[in-house]
């Protein structure tokens, strides 16, 4: 397990699957990449198709922004433990877990780590989307931190 | 100490659980607990009606003696790499995910290693994964290794 992909939404729970996927990679002495996905899927419907193409890159601008300033805080911790991290963020029109699995195959990862709550917790009660849907498109091997 | 419960089912892909298990383990330096559950759920139920006590009695000790040499096959492997190991067998009426889920948080584990075995097709529809189940019945983190 050498090279670890770390997914993280910004949750209070992403933090603790940073906590866990510290842990690993410090024993592991793995090269981590932080990834957050983010794009349309975070709205309905309803209120996406309201948006001018102006309101698009304006939004995207400020999603990736966003993105960005959160994987760097992620990978903080990893840079101090002297590890090497990368960062990445998707932006795009893919599920989240789409985009996990496909970074995970191209990229070559032995491992996934994400979070069974994010975001949207209270839909989810039992396990998370995300994760859910990571583990069952089989891209790699998963850890759900719960 | 850092606790790890790994659980296989013997067949070929427990030997990359537990390649996987020891390379985290030796990082971790953690004790692993090997698991195998087996039972009743693997004997339809129209058969099972028409089995004696005996014949029940006699069943069970083949399956517990099954059972011993794939976790103890594991485990040698484990102690090999100078893990250290013990073996737990779990025979009973649940299925092997619930098996797996109450022992792991049962315990003072930190992971519960499982294999990603798939079943294949409409069964798969209608039984989901015995790590799809795992990583929705535990409350432990889950590392499926595909």
């Amino acid at each position: 397990m050498q090279r670890i992909l770390i997914a993280t939404d910004g949750s209070d729970h992403a933090e603790k699957v940073i906590d866990k996927g510290l842990v690993l990679a410090e024993a592991l002495n793995a090269e981590v990449t932080i990834i957050t996905v983010v794009g349309e899927y975070v709205f309905s419907p309803r209120v996406s198709m309201q948006f001018t193409n102006d309101n698009w890159k304006q939004i995207n601008q400020h999603l990736k922004e966003e993105a960005e300033e959160l994987v760097a805080k992620a990978a903080k911790p990893f840079k101090e433990k002297g590890l090497s991290v990368e960062t990445k963020v998707v932006i795009g029109h893919q599920a989240p877990a789409d985009a996990i699995c496909e970074v995970a195959s191209e990229g070559n990862y032995d491992l996934v780590i994400v979070g069974s709550r994010g975001l949207r917790g209270v839909k989810e009660m039992f396990l998370g989307s995300v994760s859910n849907k990571v583990a069952h498109l089989g891209c790699t091997s998963v850890m759900i931190v719960k | 100490m850092y606790r790890i419960l790994m659980a296989i089912d013997g067949d070929e892909h427990s030997e990359r659980v537990t390649e996987e298990t020891i390379t985290i383990a030796k990082g971790l330096n953690a004790e692993v607990t090997v698991l195998h559950v087996t039972g009743e759920y693997d004997i339809k139920n129209r058969i099972s009606v028409h089995m004696s006590d005996d014949y029940w009695a006699q069943v069970k000790k083949n399956m517990q003696e099954e059972a011993d040499k794939i976790v103890n096959k594991a485990a040698e492997k484990l102690k090999e790499n100078g893990v250290k190991t013990e073996t737990k067998v779990l025979i009973g009426k649940q299925s092997p995910a619930d098996g797996i889920c109450k022992m792991a948080d049962r315990g003072d584990f930190n992971l519960l290693i499982v294999g990603s075995h798939r079943l294949k097709g409409v069964r798969e529809m209608f039984l989901g994964s015995v790590s799809n189940k795992v990583a929705h019945c535990t409350v432990k983190n889950v590392l499926i290794v595909k």
